[in-house]
């Protein structure tokens, strides 16, 4: 380069244009009027605007899905503690057991398990699959507005809780009792199912030794999902 | 004076120019070079929010029972008794941050506020000195409101 004849005029030429272009490119960046830096304002925010609504709308679920299993925890334990209905049911009672004669007393489990936690709990599709309760809440709406951006977001507010009860056991069990005492069988040797008997009645208590429910009773209390019902046991 | 040698202050001159421009854009340019159109800190969702979740869902034995750390946040409020709670929140952060981070957890109710920390047993020394932090609300039982919120400094 050096041997060239007006390397040097060319090269103080590329030099000072350089330093005009990189003068003129520093001006504009400094003007916040100027396309590329509205550009980058606007998208950066964009990107803070969607996931800060993505985080909201994650933690308003967790919030939502917890409220959910506090009143599942409630709808198992007065559903369970009374065979399968209401705690203001018009069956028999005994020793604080409903008494199920599988007449005017014979539960439909899983239809009486959604009424039960459809009450007070305003969930349009709620349906029972398996143990768990599963619906939706409807649809959570997020609308963040800015100059240049809006961004609305919708997520469909639903849940899978479990209930801690086994629907399908426990209506084969309540099916072979019912069997059981049509053919005037044992239930010792006819259920397979322990039970206690306290003078003329089986007293059943089915529980759930994994899960456990956390209830207000005069404090909060802590207890095991439990399905109990009591049944007329002369043999 | 032979021909071509006055090309050499030229030459010169350009190299300093050069240079001179070189350095100048640097400077002017280099901090703004930065085009990762990342969110500001806080603003978006990030690795503390999801720290901050996964601690909120994470299962724990109370009286021999399955429950989530969120149950007993709720259930050590109604008890007033928080010693199992400090202690599965010590534990669940020792194994994420592994004394690489401090951390601390904050619980309010009704302006009842409670708090853990590691900020005395780390003896810290990362170059940040501004805490990050994620905020969720969880329901107790009765349908009140407690405010968690995660801080970290890695």
């Amino acid at each position: 380069m050096l041997g060239k004849k007006g390397s040097g005029f060319w090269l103080l030429i590329y030099s000072a244009g350089l330093l005009g272009v990189l003068s003129g490119l520093f001006f504009l960046s400094l003007n916040p009027d100027n396309e590329f830096n509205k550009f980058q304002e606007i998208f950066t925010q964009g990107h803070e605007e969607v996931y800060g609504t993505l985080r909201n709308a994650e933690f308003d679920v967790i919030k939502s899905n917890q409220e959910v299993k506090y009143h599942t925890f409630g709808t198992t334990n007065e559903f369970g503690e009374n065979g399968g209905y209401a705690k203001d049911n018009l069956c028999d009672k005994r020793e604080g057991f409903t008494v199920l004669d599988f007449e005017n007393c014979n539960p439909d489990l899983e239809a009486n398990y959604l009424e039960l936690f459809k009450r007070n709990f305003n969930a349009p599709a709620v349906n029972i699959v398996g143990s768990s309760v599963n619906g939706s809440l409807g649809a959570l709406n997020y609308e963040t507005g800015m100059e240049n951006i809006k961004i609305r977001y919708e997520r469909d507010n639903s849940f899978n809780q479990d209930t801690f009860l086994d629907f399908n056991f426990l209506s084969g069990l309540l099916d072979r009792i019912k069997e059981c005492k049509a053919k005037k069988q044992n239930l010792n040797t006819c259920t397979a199912v322990e039970f206690e008997q306290k003078g003329e009645y089986a007293f059943f208590t089915i529980e759930n030794d994994k899960n456990g429910l956390m209830i207000l009773e005069e404090g909060i209390k802590i207890k095991k999902p439990a399905f109990k019902f009591a049944v007329e046991n002369t043999l | 004076m032979r021909k071509g040698i006055g090309q050499y202050p030229m030459f010169v001159y350009g190299l300093i120019i050069l240079v001179l421009t070189l350095i100048l854009a640097l400077i002017l340019f280099g901090p703004r070079l930065d085009f990762s159109f990342s969110p500001e800190k806080n603003e978006g969702y990030g690795s503390l929010d999801i720290n901050l979740m996964n601690y909120l869902r994470t299962p724990v034995i109370i009286e021999n029972l399955k429950f989530s750390m969120m149950d007993l946040i709720a259930y050590s409020f109604s008890n007033n008794d928080f010693t199992l709670l400090q202690e599965r929140t010590e534990n669940i952060f020792k194994l994420a941050y592994q004394d690489e981070c401090l951390w601390d957890i904050s619980f309010e109710l009704e302006g009842d506020k409670k708090s853990f920390s590691n900020l005395n047993e780390v003896n810290f020394k990362g170059e940040r000195a501004e805490f990050d932090s994620a905020i969720a609300v969880i329901p107790t039982l009765d349908g009140k409101a407690i405010n968690v919120r995660l801080k970290e400094i890695c």
